[in-house]
């Protein structure tokens, strides 16, 4: 087990930088996802991290050692990859033990080894088979089997559940929860699904234009985004996000938007400034679809009414479209609320965990 | 693959239109039309020379006989020595084998760096190589001949195989780069992280998965070589020469009589080789050209 450091990483192809100025901290038995759009240069990382490609500028330290020109074998780290890359003339036995006999291993210790990572993944059975005869799950874990197997001290996931359908890639996802929990070997794992990250994560780096956008504890990711992208980034359906101005009345601040026909104002006097914004300043408050609800008594509130637009049922909750001025709003509603298309509904916005970002920079106010 | 074309033809069979019979009809012809000199040589080559010079040349042989066969082989006078085509048909043998193992390998090896290991430049190394496909053999004759000249290489076995080794690298490398291009380049970075270096990967990971194309490698160029004329009468001197080359100074060397049974004996034993190959390996053959990807 080890800690991994990037410091100060930039990386280019050519003059398109992919990379820049990336710092990170995972500590020892951490799990941490880099989460991002494609092309936002998360797999360039973690290949990096691997020793798959070089870094333009900067250091990968494991174990507090830079390892910069440390061979990918020599990092003792294993990768688990989004097409699995198991080795298609080789059987599951031979795939997993392959990088334990190129590293001529004793015998015994190669079926030690094995015998582990067999019944913790439960793939016995699948031993003498070939890749191209396993469904899709099972290469997953024979994937598995092949990084746990060595027992590394960082595991790297490039997307590895990416292949898999929405029912199998739950239920890898509470194994490899599992199986860090029971393991807690330090983990990075490259993801563009959100809800994976959050899912996962002890923390989130957020990745979008080779930059960290934000980085900490997936909670505080939702509720505290530190930019617009962060903010319709993480979450599903996405954050609400309505263009405003900040107006002072009696001394109190609030929000105006620009959407609405009756221009409702927000009170902001319990939101958390992380910055204060000049009266008339152009902003954008972000509010959850959680937090638009049915008529509530809470005390940072707005009550208006909506016009139903659209309405997504899952069973579980009801997601619902509202018009609002030339915005849309999306609300969470209970799965036995009777919203009605083409009619107005009293609603409540909530602002308790509300945000507030400069519409200029994108950034947390 | 085998159960869908059952299925079609079955499908086809219930409707068996006029314009389904018209169309096997003609395809039987061709058939026929490609199949005829074959038999022809077969049968010809199966006669005695009275048969030959009274018969018609389609009727089937009367008396079969294997003397010509036998004489070919033998004792058919090739040039002014009369020892047949054995001592030619191993000649063909010392030549193709290397020639056809070494740039296969060389292929395989020039396929995996290309599409694995990519440095500067590497598609323009590849443009190269594939324009060294088009160039006519007629056109590297003489500078050929110079260079075989230079490394005392002239009219021996190694230089033919040398020859037909560079000229058979564009091919091989085509083949094994646009198979290796299908190979994800992933099970390269799993096997790095392994542990496995530059030629392991290539011994371990890549070639045994490259059946399919090695099959194709080793037949095209297995015909390529075995079949060549050109570079085999321009490089090869004296007794050294390959079979083609030797059937050549067969069938225009005879004086007086033409021997037509023992001309087509000599071609049937000639072109013998390569019908087994595609024979026996032909289905590997049209599954490795059509395979593009390997998936895990």
């Amino acid at each position: 087990m080890a800690s991994l450091t990037i410091r100060n990483l930039s990386k280019q192809f050519g003059s398109t930088p992919v990379l820049e100025n990336i710092d990170l901290e995972i500590e020892d038995g951490e799990f941490l996802v880099l989460v991002g759009p494609s092309g936002c240069g998360k797999s360039t990382l973690l290949n990096i991290m691997a020793g798959l490609e070089t870094a333009t500028e900067g250091d990968v330290l494991i174990g507090g050692t830079v390892v910069n020109d440390v061979h990918p074998k020599d990092r003792d780290i294993a990768m688990v990859f989004q097409s699995y890359a198991l080795y298609p003339t080789m059987t599951v036995r031979k795939n997993i033990t392959f990088g334990l006999r190129v590293r001529k291993m004793p015998q015994q210790e190669i079926d030690q080894a094995l015998d582990n990572v067999v019944d913790l993944l439960k793939i016995r059975t699948l031993l003498e088979r070939k890749p191209s005869q396993l469904s899709g799950g099972q290469r997953q874990r024979v994937a598995m089997g092949r990084a746990l197997v060595r027992s590394p001290s960082i595991f790297l996931f490039d997307e590895p559940l990416s292949n898999l359908d929405a029912k199998l890639r739950a239920e890898m996802r509470i194994e490899i929860k599992r199986l860090h929990h029971r393991l807690a070997t330090t983990a990075v794992y490259v993801t563009h699904d959100q809800i994976e990250a959050m899912n996962l994560a002890s923390r989130i780096a957020v990745l979008e234009s080779g930059r960290v956008q934000q980085i900490g504890v997936p909670q505080y990711l939702y509720d505290h985004p530190d930019n617009i992208f962060v903010a319709g980034f993480i979450g599903s359906p996405a954050m609400n996000l309505l263009p405003g101005t900040v107006v002072k009345r009696d001394g109190r601040m609030l929000f105006q938007s620009d959407d609405s026909a009756a221009k409702e104002i927000f009170p902001l006097e319990h939101y958390k400034f992380r910055a204060h914004p000049e009266e008339h300043a152009r902003v954008v408050l972000g509010i959850r679809p959680e937090y638009v609800t049915l008529p509530d008594s809470g005390k940072q509130h707005v009550d208006t009414n909506l016009l139903v637009e659209a309405i997504e049922s899952n069973g579980f909750d009801k997601h619902v479209t509202f018009r609002y001025g030339e915005s849309e709003v999306t609300g969470r509603l209970p799965s036995h609320s009777d919203p009605t298309i083409g009619q107005n509904m009293r609603m409540t916005l909530d602002l308790s965990y509300a945000s507030l970002f400069d519409e200029q920079t994108g950034n947390r106010l | 693959m085998t159960e869908s074309r059952f299925s079609a033809a079955g499908a086809a069979g219930t409707r068996m239109t006029f314009g389904r019979w018209l169309l096997f009809a003609v395809l039987g012809l061709f058939v026929l039309v490609y199949l005829l000199p074959l038999y022809v040589m077969v049968g010809t080559s199966l006669k005695d020379l009275e048969e030959i010079r009274a018969g018609s040349m389609l009727s089937w042989p009367e008396t079969l006989t294997l003397a010509p066969w036998i004489k070919a082989w033998g004792s058919a006078c090739v040039g002014i020595q009369c020892e047949g085509l054995k001592g030619y048909f191993w000649i063909s043998v010392q030549i193709t084998v290397p020639a056809v193992a070494i740039s296969t390998l060389l292929g395989a090896v020039n396929g995996y760096v290309l599409t694995k290991w990519r440095f500067r430049f590497d598609n323009i190394i590849f443009a190269l190589m594939l324009f060294g496909c088009f160039i006519p053999f007629q056109v590297v004759l003489l500078p050929m001949a110079r260079l075989l000249g230079m490394l005392g290489l002239s009219g021996t076995i190694s230089g033919l195989v040398l020859v037909h080794i560079v000229y058979g690298i564009g091919f091989t490398t085509l083949f094994f780069r646009n198979f290796y291009i299908g190979v994800p380049n992933e099970l390269v970075k799993a096997a790095t992280i392994d542990g496995a270096g530059f030629l392991t990967i290539f011994i371990r990971i890549m070639l045994p998965l490259s059946i399919p194309i090695i099959v194709v490698t080793v037949i095209w160029q297995f015909t390529q070589i075995w079949n060549d004329f050109l570079f085999g009468v321009s490089f090869s001197a004296g007794g050294a020469q390959p079979i083609t080359v030797a059937l050549n100074n067969i069938v225009n060397s005879s004086t007086g009589v033409k021997e037509y049974n023992l001309d087509m004996a000599s071609a049937i034993i000639a072109g013998l080789p390569t019908l087994i190959v595609y024979v026996f390996a032909g289905r590997y053959f049209v599954r490795g050209l059509t395979s593009g990807s390997v998936k895990g």
